[in-house]
């Protein structure tokens, strides 16, 4: 098993899923690379993905295992790199001993954003803790709801640039959002398609 | 200042599949290259999924861009949402590769496949913030907008449009033009002159010069295939055969257009084939490696625009399909190759070709994809290399009667031969009918359920089971230009609804048959487009500024507001629904496709005594298109 870490930028954001799991295997034929396959009418590759990021958010944590015999991590990802799509290419490969079930071990994901707004603003942004309402929409209604307790922690880096840590695994803050609470609560300025996942913190099989 | 990219970004979130608009695919080519000077959009009016899927402008696409000093882009039709955001955040409509205003570009292609798009040639236009007309773009430096595909066989409904028609196959008259842009654009570009020197490339045709004096005979054809060198003495040949014919007495204009010969490449395996095709980041229709096997088609269906438009005969050779194949899978990755063509089991090669790939398919667990078998084309041993799902089969008419008016020349036997698929695996059948054929009956549609019945029985005695699906799909003929069909009447929206309703029942008592039908309405317009005449310009702007766009969509066609625009315009569809004097002129008698009148209107005759034509591979039945070229190359 490799486990391949990859990046999803540029229009490559706007991929769905389901698209990049089918690219994946595009990607793989391309580069010459051979993983098992499952059995069956439809056989698929056996390829595993860490959970799924929304659409238009960018990313440089994103992992895929791939079981695929005699080849080493290097290989596996110059030869991907040399197959993938500029907002696709791959960051680092290692070896698994087996399929390392991101889904079930995920517990935060990390992003960052460039903020800008007051100097009071983002000092009160930077001191969230605790409580924290936001409401949205969900299947046409309006929900409100305190997500002080998903919001793992905010960095805040020189004047502009915030990294929030946000529950997921079973329990998921999606940061859309938070960040369009932040807004209505303190007044500032976003863009949401340059938001960027840059880390996955896993549990006690942390793949990485 | 934000970029244009930077404010298209900021809307894509609010837009259903954003990746239709972002480009971004693996296999695009280099769009900084340095001696780029010249900007060509090719713009597909539909969706992105669709536009994607089609072999030509990916065909295009490749061999303009394969050019120095020329970048191509693409640019689909945008769903509602899209253009709902853009036109609020002040967006115009842009290319994928580069996100360039269409405004800005030397010259527009339009992709004109089927007549359902043209309203969204306007719709494309406006949100490109280009005027309508040609002649209204005379001032203003706007770019060459050009037309190409299947529809441009009859461009006088359109022509008002355009700036440039290309008729026939594109790749070379496209590069031609393209080097002459190139060419005009650094001695001061000329519109006018351009014009005039691009009707002497073969298949070019300059709507407003159809009148005017041609010079190409005295200046020299610029043949854009190079392995012709002929082009010049054709064109003067065909002139002067066709100003022989009867004077002008459809045509609004009152005289005779000067005609055009379709451009034809003469050798398939010297053209240019995208061997890098682009891979698509979302799913399209056809979502997979095409490999084109052979143009035209010695079949001769008589209502087949197609098979007649594309001839002459020209295969690939087995080497050239078994290579391409291959660096092609290898280039994208994809998991499926279809071998595509018009009827794929009649290629020479065929089982060569799919024997010789099979152990790189295998290795690379990719499927192969047989579309378009006839019945009496396929064989048993084929079924050995492509996925056991679904078959596909035409028969097009229920009894034997009213396949030999068509030509459609598959026997009750070879519907039997669907017994060696069943032995080979297959549990589903799709067949594809049409209704409101020329001299259909009742029986003609009884016919249609029989052959359900008898398949059925088939799969039941060979396989033992009972589980076979048979799936009929019924179309609507429209008589087409080009064929020997061309004159006739398109049944009327009600006549086609009381057989649809006939045959459903017919079909409904047997097992496992499911039965589908194509819209009446869509193909009554379709019908009146395509054998439209020049006063339709002014029709297709009246209904989209009504409203009309997607045409070809059933949620958003509304006939009953074409039907408003017509009567606003004050043109009667029935003057193109009804049958044609086979001694009048029609819209399309200036365009040359080699195929002679005088050939259809026998085929024609032939057709109505039920008499049939052999396949052209069998003999040439002297059509009059190997002027163009020699079927087959002369293995005939």
């Amino acid at each position: 098993m490799i486990i391949l870490k990859y990046r999803k930028t540029g229009s490559a954001r706007y991929i769905s899923h389901i698209d990049v799991l089918r690219g994946m295997g595009r990607i793989l034929r391309r580069a010459g690379l051979e993983p098992t396959f499952s059995q069956g009418f439809n056989p698929h590759m056996n390829l595993y993905f860490s959970p799924p990021i929304a659409l238009g958010l960018g990313s440089v944590a994103e992992y895929m295992a791939v079981d695929i015999p005699e080849v080493s991590p290097e290989d596996f990802l110059k030869k991907y790199n040399a197959a993938a799509p500029d907002g696709l290419k791959g960051i680092s490969a290692e070896y698994a001993e087996k399929n390392p079930n991101f889904a079930a071990n995920v517990k935060a994901f990390v992003y960052r954003t460039e903020l800008k707004g007051s100097a009071e603003a983002l000092a009160k942004i930077e001191k969230i803790k605790d409580v924290y309402n936001i409401t949205y929409t969900q299947k046409g209604e309006t929900v409100t709801k305190d997500v002080g307790a998903l919001i793992r922690k905010i960095e805040r880096r020189g004047d502009s640039e915030f990294f929030f840590t946000l529950a997921a695994g079973a329990e998921v803050l999606r940061p859309d959002r938070l960040l369009k609470q932040l807004e209505v609560d303190f007044g500032i300025e976003y863009s949401l398609p340059e938001v960027t996942k840059t880390e996955q913190l896993f549990g006690v099989d942390n793949p990485r | 200042m934000p970029t244009l990219e930077q404010r298209i970004n900021r809307i894509l979130l609010n837009v259903e599949k954003p990746a239709r608009y972002t480009g971004g695919e693996f296999n695009t080519p280099n769009m900084k290259k340095a001696q780029a000077h010249n900007k060509l959009a090719l713009c597909f009016p539909d969706v992105y999924e669709i536009g994607m899927s089609n072999l030509g402008l990916s065909i295009l696409y490749h061999a303009v861009n394969a050019l120095p000093a020329w970048t191509a882009e693409r640019c689909f039709a945008v769903k509602a949402d899209m253009a709902r955001e853009m036109n609020a955040n002040g967006i115009p409509l842009f290319s994928l590769e580069t996100k360039t205003p269409l405004r800005e570009f030397d010259a527009i292609g339009f992709s004109l496949q089927y007549e359902l798009l043209y309203t969204n040639v306007l719709y494309m236009l406006e949100l490109a913030g280009i005027p309508f007309r040609a002649a209204d773009r005379k001032n203003g430096n706007y770019p060459l907008i050009i037309a190409g595909g299947p529809c441009t066989v009859n461009p006088a409904p359109t022509e008002a449009f355009f700036d440039i028609v290309v008729v026939g196959e594109g790749e070379n008259a496209l590069v031609a033009l393209a080097n002459l842009i190139d060419e005009e654009k650094q001695k001061g570009f000329d519109r006018e002159r351009v014009l005039e020197r691009a009707e002497c490339i073969q298949g070019v045709y300059a709507p407003a010069r159809a009148h005017a004096n041609n010079k190409c005979a005295t200046s020299g054809v610029q043949n854009g295939d190079k392995t012709s060198s002929s082009g010049t003495r054709k064109r003067t040949v065909l002139k002067a055969v066709v100003e022989d014919l009867n004077g002008d007495k459809t045509s609004s204009s009152g005289t005779r257009k000067r005609t055009v010969l379709k451009a034809t490449v003469e050798d398939l395996n010297k053209v240019f084939y995208p061997l890098k095709p682009l891979v698509p980041n979302i799913e399209i229709v056809h979502d997979r490696a095409v490999m084109e096997l052979y143009r035209g088609c010695g079949s001769g269906c008589r209502f087949c625009q197609a098979g007649f438009y594309y001839r002459p005969l020209r295969e690939k050779d087995a080497q050239t399909v078994i290579n391409c194949s291959k660096a092609m899978i290898e280039n994208t990755g994809f998991d499926e190759l279809t071998m595509s063509s018009l009827s794929s089991g009649d290629y020479t090669h065929l089982l060569e070709a799919v024997e010789a790939l099979k152990d790189f398919t295998d290795k690379k667990r990719v499927r192969i994809a047989l579309p378009s078998l006839r019945l009496n084309s396929f064989d048993g041993r084929l079924a050995d290399y492509t996925r056991k799902s679904s078959l596909t089969f035409a028969p097009e008419a229920g009894t034997q009667r009213l396949r030999d008016v068509i030509n459609k020349n598959i026997t009750d036997a070879d519907i039997d031969n669907i017994g060696a698929m069943f032995e080979a695996g297959y549990r589903s059948v799709k067949l594809y009918f049409m209704l409101g054929l020329p001299t259909e009956t009742d029986e003609d549609l009884d016919g249609i359920a029989e052959i359900c019945r008898r398949l059925r029985a088939l799969y039941v005695k060979t396989v033992g089971r009972k589980d076979v699906t048979i799936s009929v799909s019924c179309s609507v003929f429209i008589p087409k230009p080009v064929t020997p069909f061309q004159w006739e009447r398109q049944i009327s929206v009600e006549e086609m609804r009381t057989k649809q309703y006939y045959l459903r029942n017919k079909l409904r008592d047997i097992k496992g048959v499911t039965f589908g039908w194509h819209d009446a309405e869509t193909s009554e317009l379709e019908s009146v487009l395509a054998r439209g005449d020049e006063r339709l310009a002014a029709v297709i702007e009246r209904a989209y500024a009504d409203g009309c766009k997607f045409d070809g969509w059933t949620e958003s066609f509304d006939f009953a507001k074409w039907q408003g625009a017509f009567q606003k315009v004050g043109v009667d569809m029935g003057d193109y629904t009804r049958a044609i004097p086979t001694d009048a002129t029609l819209p399309w008698d200036f365009i040359d496709t080699g195929v002679d009148k005088s050939y259809l209107l026998a085929e024609r005759e032939k057709g109505l005594r039920a008499e049939v034509t052999a396949n052209c591979r069998d003999g040439c039945n002297g059509c009059g298109a190997n002027k163009l070229g020699a079927c087959l190359a002369g293995k005939l």
